[in-house]
């Protein structure tokens, strides 16, 4: 997570604060993936995993106030997943927990994945993105390769690779619709 | 289409102006603008994972900036222990070597604690590891009778008088703690914590050395090649 994340996320929380349920969408749609990820690994059960993912979603809306920006906002929801996940490992309520979630203020459509293909758990997939990415033409590699494993900004990767901000920018989306494209295809046929 | 994904695109990397955002806001409802988003966070998410993944292969490491939130997970009480800030880190050697030191795991560790994943995220350590580890440094406060108090003069330590457990060569010092407790370890793993380090090691029998203290690796390696428990 760079800093412009920071920058991004805390605009939008203070929408989240003022109720902006669109805000807490595109907050959530961003998040939940790594925090279903994080999760999986932990109780290792996609259903469990998946409730327990909306589980803190309904508290991050919830708590979202007592969010003050002392550290990144996905900082702050790892916590609290890994809070909710232990709980599980050791509630005896966990069920009653549950089915408890509709009785929440909140009131939003849950976001499902479009793409059952594109599977977080499996280790299959992301062997098969990286291999397809090493086979991205090097215009379109090198800048998402910086972005999505060495972590740099778009303004890091414009001078590293010497290329307008706005070139780094389209050349990621590229690479991106690319990966995606091509995973769809290919486990798709699978 | 191509401007709101190549915006969705720059979303999930967190490269959005204020503007721009107020811009997705408005479409976040329109058809497919969910759906991309979603693709591209999951895409992301997944190669996070990977990410993260390579790098466990070698390196394990948490940090507890927080520690005390971690307590009421803690089955026992280990009260004492709280004080103790784990600040991070450490490996899982080759399973070929036995202690499987080397300078890559070194390098590894420095690139662990200066990753900026190392400063945000806060990685889960086994919970059976963490508390049997955080017993250890909680009894090592104690002038408790060890179990296994051997003899390490043949490695250049001595047992120091009034403390059970606590060992010196007049430069390291450390306390030793082995315990019948099968840990499901396969090889030694280590920590830092604070300036001192932490190992464990598991012996024949079911049993796991601890090591809490500041020891150097190799001799750590010698005192753990040194015990021999009957």
């Amino acid at each position: 997570m760079n800093n412009n994340n920071n920058n991004e996320d805390f605009y939008l929380i203070e929408k989240v604060k003022e109720k902006n349920q669109d805000a807490f969408k595109v907050l959530m749609i961003k998040y939940q993936p790594r925090i279903f990820s994080a999760l999986f690994g932990y109780v290792k059960s996609k259903e469990d995993a998946e409730d327990l993912t909306q589980q803190v979603f309904v508290r991050v809306w919830n708590k979202i106030d007592s969010f003050r920006g002392d550290s990144a906002f996905f900082t702050w929801v790892y916590r609290i997943a890994i809070n909710i996940a232990k709980n599980h490992v050791t509630s005896a309520t966990y069920k009653k927990d549950k089915l408890n979630i509709s009785d929440d203020v909140i009131n939003f459509d849950y976001p499902h994945f479009s793409s059952p293909e594109l599977s977080i758990e499996s280790d299959e997939t992301s062997i098969t993105i990286k291999n397809f990415i090493s086979t991205l033409p090097e215009i379109l590699k090198t800048p998402f390769i910086l972005r999505e494993y060495e972590g740099k900004s778009y303004e890091e990767i414009s001078n590293i690779i010497d290329c307008p901000l706005g070139t780094v920018r389209s050349r990621i989306f590229r690479a991106r619709e690319a990966t995606l494209h091509f995973i769809k295809e290919e486990l798709a046929n699978d | 289409m191509t401007d709101i994904n190549e915006k969705l695109s720059a979303f999930i990397d967190g490269e959005l102006s204020s503007s721009e955002i107020d811009d997705l806001l408005m479409n976040i409802d329109n058809d497919g603008v969910q759906d991309k988003l979603k693709d591209y966070a999951q895409l992301s998410a997944i190669i996070s994972k990977d990410k993260k993944e390579q790098l466990n292969k070698n390196v394990t490491y948490i940090k507890f900036p927080d520690f005390l939130q971690f307590r009421p997970w803690l089955s026992n009480g280990l009260s004492a222990a709280a004080a103790v800030i784990l600040t991070v880190f450490l490996i899982n050697p080759s399973d070929s070597d036995r202690l499987g030191f080397n300078s890559e795991a070194q390098s590894q560790i420095q690139a662990a604690i200066n990753s900026d994943e190392a400063k945000n995220n806060i990685l889960r350590i086994e919970e059976g590891l963490l508390e049997h580890m955080l017993n250890v440094l909680d009894q090592s406060d104690l002038k408790k009778k060890s179990q296994y108090n051997p003899n390490l003069t043949n490695v250049g330590f001595q047992n120091k008088s009034n403390r059970p457990g606590h060992y010196t060569n007049g430069k390291e010092n450390f306390y030793m703690h082995i315990a019948d407790k099968d840990l499901g370890l396969k090889n030694l793993r280590y920590w830092k914590s604070g300036k001192n380090m932490v190992y464990l090691y598991p012996l024949p029998g079911g049993k796991v050395i601890t090591l809490y203290g500041n020891l150097s690796i190799e001799e750590a390696n010698k005192i753990i090649g040194s015990i021999q428990i009957r």
